[in-house]
């Protein structure tokens, strides 16, 4: 069948079940124990944000849920607040909360930040207890209302079923479309590889701090759901580190990065215990021995084996065709695009003006005072020994060091000590050299997080997709398709990036680079494990990328590649400049040739 | 020496090798070219034991030690020098060395002493940066310790991936220079290389590898004198102005 028309159909057949499921189950007591589970989906998926998309381990997401609980009981008990009034505030506060857990813990990552977390959610546990005037402290919030819908009351769980029902659906979906959207992209990009998510203009700061503040959004909804249901009654030791350890292997059971493996990574762990009760006291020690038996033999949670079976890449395939992606893929191949038209390159000259340049690490000088102008328009190479400061700066050009003295212009703009998406704004592209490309993610989707800073759509955008972002999206995908064709890897745009072979590794970072449109594109050692013909292609693609008016700075050692090449080279040693000129002057300047070339340079 | 035969590896559903033999004899330097992709470095990983074959055997010293682990290739005496040099970055470059004899039997103090003059000799700059992390050591220096490390095992085959990747013309030159001393001293060397030009320079053999097949074998010499290989591994050595020229008509 085709999948654009199933989609439809098999919502149509979720409703269906959403709206029987109680008339079936039929009794109070595991109808709790589902809106039960789907408050802890729904704090999983949070926590399935900020770890499995963005990469950052938080274990405050119990916190999060009991701020939400709190914040929501406490306006309606107190306050006399509706329910509905305070869902959207549980969101809220502890969508706040997110974020000012987020700010001091952005320099913060693996267990470093794990640990932060702990100490965050354990303070707020102890706030619960001790700020008794706003809380009652141990004693806890009974008798929570419950949200009414016109005159009629949703205290039976039946009735509430439906509210969990429909918002696990709505989160569910926003998970899903989240991930598939400019900022879902920058998530996976500041998991993937940060320091590349800079250079492709993804502000980290900013992205990390959204994700913990939507996680955190998520989980205070999750706490609301808890708090206005079962018992409606809430009470501090509910909300504790172990509650979030819980969150956590709920999410990895499930499969880490799946929105719906969240789901059923919750729903299994809180509905197992039930069903093993038959086996009295032991009970708890055999639900344990499950879950550390699946974790051995399901490294990759329940999402990650459903992947492995054999019906799965077929089924994924069939899903696929139906994407937006697809289809445009297929107009694209149907229509052979013609290469972008060549612009022709910009008048003469300085597009880049370095004076005086250093960074010192402790006391090493790795670049010690360097004066350098890139032209407009033209290739110009940057060599030396290892170790003779070229990356470093390479590194200062795209803001990844902060120099220790001296300026960088760009265009006519001091962007001396910019963070890496500010220059990346301003026109600067890069590789590295030791290739980072996003290598879970698709050949398509590291193309289109490269465009990150040539688009606008912000999260409500990226969530609700309308018309605007759609158009956006579909220019983007365009344009990186194009980009695909270019250096000759079309076919391969739903291949995982890490799956292709080396060098098409390397064509592809540099894909990802031109497709921002950049002025000044640098390269650090594009050749490093290329063949002879590999690098002759290279060479060919490098002038056609100069023949769209784009400036090459390039770090190389292939000599072949460099004295063919470049305009113009810049030769470094011990982190100063000991020459510079045409290729002929420099393959036959005497300290060159005794610091760098040896005497087989022509050869090597 | 090693005697490599129809080994066939897979990565998952993908098959990287299909049927490589090859043979290294005592005393050679024996070259392994191809383009990316073609398998080089699947075919190291495979004799070293880091991948299994499917099919094939692999002999070394006249002993099966196909599927054997990876630990115990390494104490029959093969060591390699991976692709990238792998130093341990926060080790500095004396531990670094030492943790390449991990694989011997218990040697003598006087027998690490005697190798690890000799790597000083071989690298003068490691004696000098005996006490510097890995991480801290330039590109060039990392890759002498990686190779130095792979001499501390003691082995009587070391395997080179890329050992020139990285490198500036220079020091490319003086590891070359290196190989060959190495080899001259009695070890016998499998070296994987892009740069073919260089690597049968020193070579005696070569094998040249596509797509996971062998598609010509013969003396360094003749290798360097084919047409073929000219045309796709050793680089048409376009002098400045052909380039020049070339790109004015494009």
């Amino acid at each position: 069948m085709n999948p654009r028309a199933a989609k439809p159909l098999l919502l149509a057949a979720l409703a269906l079940a959403v709206l029987v499921f109680p008339w079936v189950v039929n009794s109070s007591y595991w109808l709790n124990m589902v809106n039960l589970a789907i408050g802890f989906s729904v704090a999983c998926l949070g926590l399935n944000i900020v770890l499995g998309y963005t990469g950052q381990l938080s274990l405050a997401q119990a916190a999060f849920w009991g701020v939400g609980a709190y914040t929501s009981a406490i306006l309606t008990t107190r306050l006399g607040m509706p329910a509905w009034g305070g869902m959207i505030a549980a969101f809220v506060v502890a969508g706040f909360f997110g974020v000012l857990l987020g700010i001091p813990t952005l320099k913060l990552t693996g267990h470093y930040l794990a640990m932060t977390t702990i100490g965050f959610g354990i303070i707020l546990q102890l706030i619960l207890i001790n700020a008794i005037w706003l809380t009652k402290g141990s004693d806890g919030i009974p008798k929570i209302p419950s949200p009414w819908l016109g005159s009629y009351e949703l205290k039976d769980p039946g009735a509430f079923f439906y509210v969990a029902a429909v918002s696990l659906i709505l989160f569910t979906w926003a998970s899903i479309r989240l991930k598939d959207s400019r900022v879902g992209r920058a998530f996976l990009a500041i998991q993937g590889n940060e320091m590349a998510a800079e250079t492709m203009g993804v502000d980290s700061t900013y992205y990390k701090v959204m994700a913990f503040a939507l996680s955190a959004g998520y989980a205070g909804f999750g706490g609301w759901l808890f708090a206005h249901s079962g018992s409606h009654y809430i009470s501090p030791d509910t909300f504790s580190f172990d509650q979030s350890v819980m969150f956590l292997a709920m999410m990895v059971l499930g499969g880490n990065g799946s929105a719906v493996g969240s789901i059923v990574g919750a729903t299994l762990l809180t509905l197992v215990p039930e069903v093993l009760r038959f086996l009295k006291d032991s009970y708890m020690m055999v639900y344990a021995a499950g879950i550390v038996l699946v974790m051995i033999f399901m490294p990759g949670g329940i999402a990650g084996l459903v992947r492995t079976l054999p019906v799965s890449p077929r089924l994924r395939e069939w899903w696929h065709m139906g994407s937006e992606a697809a289809r445009q893929v297929e107009i694209a191949a149907a229509i052979a695009q013609p290469a972008a038209a060549p612009v022709s390159p910009g008048s003469n000259g300085t597009l880049l003006t370095v004076k005086r340049l250093a960074k010192y690490f402790g006391g090493l000088k790795a670049v010690d005072g360097v004066d350098m102008e890139v032209r407009r328009g033209e290739i110009q190479a940057l060599i030396g020994p290892n170790g003779s400061g070229k990356t470093t700066i390479l590194n200062m050009l795209s803001g990844l060091y902060i120099p220790t003295a001296g300026e960088i212009v760009l265009d006519g703009a001091n962007v001396t000590g910019q963070r890496p998406h500010v220059i990346t704004a301003h026109g600067v592209a890069r590789t590295f050299q030791n290739i980072r490309l996003f290598g879970d993610l698709t050949v398509l989707d590291n193309v289109m997080i490269g465009q990150h800073g040539r688009s606008r759509a912000g999260l409500i955008p990226s969530i609700l997709q309308p018309a605007s972002q759609r158009t956006e999206e579909a220019a983007m995908r365009e344009k990186a398709l194009d980009m695909l064709e270019f250096v000759g890897l079309r076919g391969a745009e739903f291949a995982e990036a890490k799956s292709l072979p080396y060098g098409r590794q390397r064509v592809l970072e540099l894909a990802r680079a031109l497709v921002s449109d950049p002025k000044l594109l640098l390269l650090d050692e594009p050749a490093a494990g290329l063949n002879a013909a590999e690098t002759e292609a290279l060479l060919d693609l490098l002038f056609q990328i100069q023949d769209q008016g784009i400036t090459i700075l390039l770090v190389e050692h292939d000599m072949s590649l460099v004295m063919n090449v470049s305009d113009h080279i810049t030769v470094l040693n011990f982190g100063k400049k000991i020459a510079e000129g045409s290729a002929e002057a420099i393959e036959k300047n005497q300290e060159v040739i005794d610091a760098y070339l040896g005497t087989e340079a022509g050869n090597a | 020496m090693l005697k490599v035969e129809g080994i066939e590896t897979w990565y998952g559903a993908i098959q990287a090798l299909k049927g490589v033999s090859l043979e290294v004899k005592q005393g050679e330097i024996v070259a392994l070219l191809g383009a990316n992709g073609a398998g080089k470095s699947t075919t190291i990983k495979t004799i070293t034991g880091m991948l299994k074959p499917a099919k094939g055997k692999i002999e070394f010293l006249g002993e099966d030690i196909t599927g054997m682990e990876a630990e115990d290739i390494a104490e029959a005496g093969i060591a390699c020098v991976p692709e990238g040099r792998r130093v341990f970055a926060g080790l500095s470059v004396m531990d670094n060395l030492m943790l390449g004899a991990t694989s011997r039997k218990k040697p003598s103090k006087a027998e690490l002493d005697r190798d690890l003059e000799r790597v000083f000799h071989l690298f003068p700059m490691l004696k000098e940066a005996e006490d510097r992390l890995g991480w801290q050591l330039s590109g060039g220096q990392q890759q002498m310790l990686a190779i130095g490390r792979g001499l501390m095992s003691g082995a009587k085959l070391l395997l080179m991936d890329e050992p020139s990747l990285g490198l500036a013309p220079v020091l490319v030159q003086e590891v070359f220079k290196v190989i060959k001393e190495i080899n001259t001293a009695g070890t016998t060397i499998l070296l994987v290389e892009q740069n073919a030009r260089m690597a049968l320079l020193i070579a005696n053999r070569g094998y040249v590898l596509e797509t996971g097949r062998l598609t010509l074998t013969d003396t360094a010499a003749d290798l360097l004198a084919n047409e073929d290989m000219k045309a796709h591994y050793l680089g048409a050595h376009a002098h400045v102005k052909e380039a020049r020229e070339r790109r004015r008509r494009l």
